[in-house]
């Protein structure tokens, strides 16, 4: 793969990665040095990609696991009750992100890859390194519990949602 | 009310992508691009400047070869694939090897080198013919085998190991080594141009001693013809025991991980994980526990623990192969395995179960080392 390819194929991904980084990263230079650590690594591994038709699924765990180890990095720093809150961004629906991180990530995750990303559950299971199984009851529980939250903050009955 | 048709009304929920989030992308890739144009003053970092050297090494052992011998490091890039040692291993092997005791009617055996880190041990071995008209043979080579099998200089040599020797008036003569006490993880043979049989073993051996007494068994063996096939004359069997001294090298930094992990799939509890750094290869430990027998027996014995890079692949494997999993009791388990050498140890390492019967994939669990 060239450097022009890898390129092009990365900006193409560009909401995907952000949404990625987003969904497990509350601040924005937490989500930036995910990302640039991820793109390095992407480039210096590059070759040990066997099928290119994979990248994007391979990128993404490349970016998970670069988000995890930010998250560790933070931990250890500060304790939880003194993590910044994440802000809404300005052009975010605000009723939905909220009920979407009030999940917790594991469930969040497969929720975005498979509904948002398009992934299929197979998919997911690989980036996630989860049984596909464990990925289809993270989602049931997470479209469960995002219903139930969705409903409460409508004050309407669950049938009424559409989720 | 919520207005969401389907789930994918939840990429409202994101926004699109902050400036300085984009920014970093492109500023990334400009500079992963710029780094690439540069390629007659590219950095070269310290994995990258070990893998020249040791490419060096590797190939300057491979000239030595043609003149004299091969020597650890040509078993390892001539006879193995996608190898990976520190350059530092070039300080750590002995070539005066203290020995005593070596001689057959059918050859001598000398051990010419050998690395011992206190884990594992690599010893060449050579057995020089005590005759022109012997062709010395590796434990597992049979006349009826092909002798390009032999080594590289018969590579283009077509024909068995009996046409070779009757071609050239030879006698064949097999040959074995051991260590006394150890099950050897691999032994690595070629034939060479003066007759000479070089062997490499690789065992592992646990030791904090400076150094280790070991003995290794050589016996030496005729075929006789009977009915027009060839056998092993185990009546004109001859044998001797090397006693070897080996200079332990040591290995260097060790990391444990901090707190157990359960594994609930496979009913297991990981307790510990200790990886210890050498300039040959990595070892690593996993202690696990079961603690859902009817989970843990599904795996039906082929639970293994492999280790996951960042890009959640499996880590190559050390040169040697390890010892497999130890028993420690009726519930408890250490798997014991090697992994690809590395300058540094990770903080972190993420272990999934696999099974080695069926290639089932269980669950992945990342563990902080310290």
């Amino acid at each position: 793969m060239t450097n022009e390819e890898f390129s092009t194929r990365i900006v193409a991904m560009t909401q995907t990665l952000y949404r990625v980084s987003y969904t497990q990263l509350s601040q924005s230079c937490d989500r930036e040095e995910a990302v640039q650590e991820c793109l390095y690594k992407a480039w210096k591994k590059r070759h040990q990609l066997k099928d290119e038709r994979y990248m994007q699924t391979w990128v993404i765990r490349i970016l998970i696991n670069e988000c995890h180890n930010i998250q560790k990095k933070r931990k250890r720093e500060l304790p939880m009750e003194e993590l910044p809150e994440r802000p809404v961004p300005a052009d975010a629906d605000m009723e939905l992100h909220d009920a979407l991180f009030r999940l917790d990530e594991k469930l969040r995750l497969p929720i975005l890859l498979h509904y948002i990303e398009g992934f299929s559950i197979k998919e997911v299971a690989q980036i996630l390194r989860l049984p596909q199984g464990t990925v289809k009851s993270r989602m049931l529980n997470g479209r469960q519990k995002l219903k139930k939250i969705l409903c409460e903050e409508d004050q309407f009955p669950c049938e009424t949602c559409k989720i | 009310m919520r207005d969401m048709q389907d789930m994918s009304e939840l990429k409202k929920a994101f926004g699109q992508a902050d400036e300085g989030f984009v920014n970093t992308l492109y500023n990334t890739l400009t500079n992963i691009q710029k780094s690439e144009n540069r390629k007659p003053v590219k950095r070269i970092g310290f994995s990258l400047a070990a893998a020249i050297v040791l490419a060096c090494l590797l190939s300057a052992g491979t000239v030595l070869a043609v003149k004299n011998s091969w020597g650890i490091f040509d078993f390892l890039s001539g006879r193995r694939q996608n190898v990976k040692v520190l350059p530092e291993v070039a300080n750590m092997v002995q070539k005066e090897v203290s020995q005593k005791g070596n001689e057959t009617e059918f050859g001598d055996f000398v051990v010419r080198e050998a690395v011992f880190n206190g884990k594992s041990v690599y010893i060449v071995i050579d057995v020089e013919p005590s005759s022109s008209r012997y062709l010395l043979l590796g434990p597992d080579a049979f006349p009826t085998d092909p002798i390009s099998n032999m080594g590289p200089i018969f590579s283009n040599i077509t024909g068995t190991i009996a046409d070779y020797a009757k071609g050239n008036n030879k006698e064949m003569i097999n040959t074995s080594v051991g260590i006394d006490g150890v099950s050897c993880n691999s032994i690595d043979y070629i034939l060479e141009e003066d007759g000479t049989l070089v062997y490499m073993l690789n065992a592992n051996i646990d030791s904090s001693s400076v150094q280790e007494d070991i003995e290794i068994t050589c016996v030496a063996a005729p075929f006789v013809s009977l009915e027009g096939k060839n056998f092993i004359d185990d009546k004109n069997k001859k044998e001797t025991t090397l006693s070897v001294t080996l200079i332990n090298s040591g290995t260097e930094e060790t990391v444990t991980s901090d707190m157990p992990v359960v594994f609930s799939d496979i009913g297991v509890r990981v307790d510990k994980v200790t990886l210890t750094a050498s300039a040959m290869e990595i070892y690593a430990d996993i202690e696990y526990t079961v603690i859902d027998k009817e989970k843990f027996e599904k795996t039906d014995k082929g639970l293994w623990f492999e280790v996951l890079d960042d890009t959640g692949n499996p880590i190559s494997g050390g040169i040697s192969s390890g010892e497999g999993i130890q028993v420690l009791d009726e519930n408890r388990f250490i798997q014991r395995f090697s992994l690809q050498a590395s300058e540094t140890l990770p903080s972190e390492v993420t272990l999934r179960g696999y099974n080695i019967l069926d290639k089932n994939r269980y669950e992945a669990h990342r563990f902080e080392m310290k």
